[in-house]
């Protein structure tokens, strides 16, 4: 922040421009997209799960619009706002269940620190009755008065991530299990029903626009994918929301192939997009088909 | 409906509009507007409870009107038996039964028995406490002739259920506050302007000051062991803020709420933690509740005439009354006994009434010998407050064992963020000493300030408001903000 005081003094105000996910790079790049094969949406799992280039390889233009945290409650702003321009032919969805238990105010505040301020995004940001969403909002459009909100930090991104045209990010850092900070923490997901009902509405735009979709669960860490409790339930009920693909029960990767216990590297995500375009696109093509294990 | 919410922000403005549209019309429909208001008000806490409320209401008010007529003093002490039997039996029954009955089968367990008695999922309304006590003054006044009762039952509903003091008080009297609803208010701007200052300086002291403190105090007195005895002390002091700021917070709103409407409230706090000794200090905390317990309950007991041992007794049930009164919980009743402790030398020395003009009148700073005066009464209310705050009287002892260890003397190991809340206390403490001698600490301390440079002033306490106010959403996976 720094322009009043240290980010710790300004508990309500979380204006970060840049930042971990790159997403200013990434808005900035899809205002220039135009009718795309495929549309990567979702959390920091498909920015960091989708290469286009590995997409490009196969003859699929594409374009990914994850962001950090994002939540069926961003996917459903942004897709409003770039699904007519982009005009993809398939969408992927990742729908990290943890994610869906989330109230989307992260995603927000980055969202909004990232995007000009006009009356969409304010109309998205009253959703959020929270403070925090709106004193970013204010000084956000302050910043943009100013003409100085093209200043963007990085400080707290990772030296190993670059970002990537397309809106991807790479990184080859590894990661091991047996570290000591990293525990398994045995929880229960409980995606909250406003995520899920926002999941519908975002369901329904693609069938009315008869654009085929896809929902994924990109592949985690073993570790962390384990210590969830109730990983059937959960899959049973995003099945009931269209074609669904749980990549957890299709691929076991190495913890090697990870960052950390939840994002890919790039020797990750170049098994997982081999896998996915073996499985998912022959569904996408032809809707009918079943899953291949 | 809490008065930092915005449900609040919607209601306040409405009634208000409507309030004073009426203001030419007929007095009764004012006050019935008020009237539905406050019951509305209350019904957003729980509707259930409205029934409870008209109930004692409609008890106090019939019994007011019996005492009064009654012939014979005997009657008039019948009805009044009666009516204070009811109210505190209801009080009694929803706040204190599963307590009585805990401790009863705790006594029986130490006994070698082993009861089992079943506790009730008993939902304490809200405001009971507070509306109760309205509702007596009431009646005990008509019963020792203070005040002739009220026959227009529209004003006497007003009176004990007018939305800003319903569910924190202050404890209203009905010689001081049915008089001015019987009479027409008439609007006045520097009032109304008056009225929105002081409930922006209780939005901030609950907001920006309790709110945050009570994120410290939370973690330190729920874990306890984990922390240095230093540590363990910010967090008594963290939590003395916490009860201040939250306390007369919602009283600064609902006096300046109630200015809005033409009404002045009683003054519940007047700067006690500017107090230079435990007397001073119970003159100016929880006014309404110490000068309740003083008219209805200390003097009838014989106050201070009689000797030493009478004044001992009648203190210490007065402090232990009052403490059970703020909770069901023994930790409430060491917290007034504890006071009563500290209070007792001066009362018995008859130095309980050496300081009461407000600290340094007229001064900018305290002299040494006051500076030391309030540390001191500030030390032994922060100390009492322990055990207010904690679970269990075990804990709050464990908790000042705790303290006095070698670790007191470390460094406390609280977050950066935490610095914050110190600033923002510092900043609350110099407004507060600047305006003590006024009715609220920012009424006048700006005044010399030209207009516009006070609207930023009040503009950038708003801002402090918006900036540190507590939010409830999911936490941050990424924790880059």
């Amino acid at each position: 922040m720094g322009e009043f005081a240290p980010s710790f003094l300004i508990k309500n105000l979380v204006y970060k421009k840049g930042g971990i996910g790159f997403m200013d790079k990434r808005l900035e790049e899809v205002n220039k997209k135009k009718n795309i094969d495929i549309l990567f949406i979702g959390s920091s799992h498909v920015y960091r799960g989708f290469d286009p280039r590995i997409f490009a390889k196969q003859g699929y233009s594409s374009f990914n619009l994850g962001s950090s945290a994002q939540t069926p409650i961003e996917t459903k702003f942004l897709l409003d706002k770039y699904v007519t321009t982009l005009n993809p032919k398939f969408v992927i969805i990742d729908v990290y269940p943890s994610i869906l238990s989330n109230d989307g105010t992260e995603s927000a505040l980055d969202l909004i620190s990232n995007s000009k301020i006009d009356s969409e995004i304010i109309k998205f940001a009253l959703e959020f009755k929270n403070i925090k969403v709106y004193n970013t909002l204010i000084f956000a459009y302050y910043k943009q008065l100013l003409g100085n909100s093209k200043k963007n930090s990085y400080k707290k991104t990772p030296k190993t991530d670059h970002y990537i045209t397309g809106g991807f990010v790479e990184s080859f850092k590894k990661y091991s299990s047996n570290s000591k900070s990293n525990k398994a923490v045995y929880e229960k997901l409980q995606p909250s029903q406003k995520q899920l009902q926002k999941l519908d509405e975002i369901i329904n735009i693609f069938n009315n626009r008869n654009i085929k979709f896809l929902l994924v669960q990109s592949p985690i860490s073993q570790l962390k994918y384990n210590s969830f409790k109730n990983n059937s339930s959960v899959d049973s009920v995003l099945h009931k929301k269209g074609p669904y693909i749980n990549f957890n029960e299709v691929l076991k990767l190495n913890d090697s192939l990870f960052i950390d216990d939840h994002h890919l590297n790039q020797h990750g995500v170049a098994v997982y997009n081999e896998k996915f375009i073996k499985l998912a696109m022959d569904i996408l093509t032809y809707p009918s088909q079943k899953v291949k294990k | 409906m809490l008065f930092n919410s915005i449900q609040f922000i919607i209601f306040l403005p409405v009634i208000f509009t409507i309030y004073w549209l009426l203001n030419k019309k007929e007095l009764r429909l004012q006050n019935m507007v008020l009237l539905i208001a406050s019951y509305y008000f209350y019904s957003c806490w729980d509707w259930r409870f409205v029934f409870l409320l008209a109930f004692s209401t409609l008890l106090d008010y019939y019994s007011g009107i019996i005492i009064y007529k009654s012939e014979t003093k005997k009657a008039k002490k019948i009805w009044l038996f009666i009516s204070v039997f009811i109210n505190l039996g209801f009080l009694a029954y929803f706040k204190y039964y599963n307590f009585f009955i805990n401790s009863f089968a705790e006594l029986l367990q130490n006994l070698g028995f082993n009861p089992n008695f079943a506790l009730l999922n008993i939902v304490l309304p809200v405001g009971i406490s507070f509306y109760t006590f309205h509702g007596l003054s009431y009646v005990i006044d008509i019963y020792y002739n203070r005040i002739k009762p009220t026959t227009n039952w529209i004003n006497y509903f007003l009176f004990v259920s007018f939305f800003p003091l319903l569910v924190a008080g202050p404890i209203e009297r009905a010689t001081h506050l049915l008089p001015q609803i019987e009479k027409r208010r008439n609007f006045s701007y520097s009032k109304s302007i008056d009225g929105l200052k002081q409930i922006l300086w209780g939005l901030f002291k609950k907001i920006v000051i309790a709110d945050n403190c009570a994120q410290y105090a939370d973690i330190i007195f729920n874990d306890s062991h984990a922390y240095s005895g230093s540590t363990l002390v910010l967090g008594a002091l963290f939590f003395a803020f916490q009860i201040y700021g939250d306390f007369s917070g919602y009283s600064d709103i609902a006096l300046g709420t109630a200015r809005l409407f033409g009404f002045e409230l009683l003054k519940n706090f007047n700067f006690p933690y500017f107090s230079r000794d435990i007397a001073e200090f119970w003159r100016r905390w929880h006014i309404s509740l110490s000068s309740w317990f003083k008219d209805y309950l200390y003097i009838p007991l014989g106050g201070s005439q009689g000797g030493n041992w009478m004044k001992i007794r009648n203190t210490f049930i007065i402090f232990i009354v009052s403490g059970f009164w703020h909770g069901a919980n023994w930790t409430f009743i060491v917290w007034g006994a504890l006071n009563a402790f500290f209070i007792i030398p001066s009362i018995i020395l008859k130095s309980n009434r050496n300081n009461i003009d407000i600290v340094a009148k007229g001064k900018l700073l305290p002299s040494l010998k006051e500076f030391f005066q309030i540390i001191l009464t500030f030390s032994l209310t922060c100390f009492a407050w322990i055990f207010f705050r904690a679970d269990s009287v075990h804990n709050a002892i464990s908790f000042i064992g705790d303290i006095f260890s070698r670790s007191l003397f470390r460094f406390p190991q609280l977050p950066k963020a935490s610095l914050l809340i110190i600033l923002l206390i510092v900043f609350f403490i110099i407004i507060e000493w600047l305006g003590r001698e006024q009715n609220y600490a920012i009424e006048k301390i700006f005044i010399k300030f030209p207009r516009p440079v006070r609207w930023v002033i009040y503009s950038g306490l708003l801002f402090l408001i918006g900036i540190y106010m507590q939010t409830t959403e999911t936490g941050f996976i990424y924790f880059q903000f």
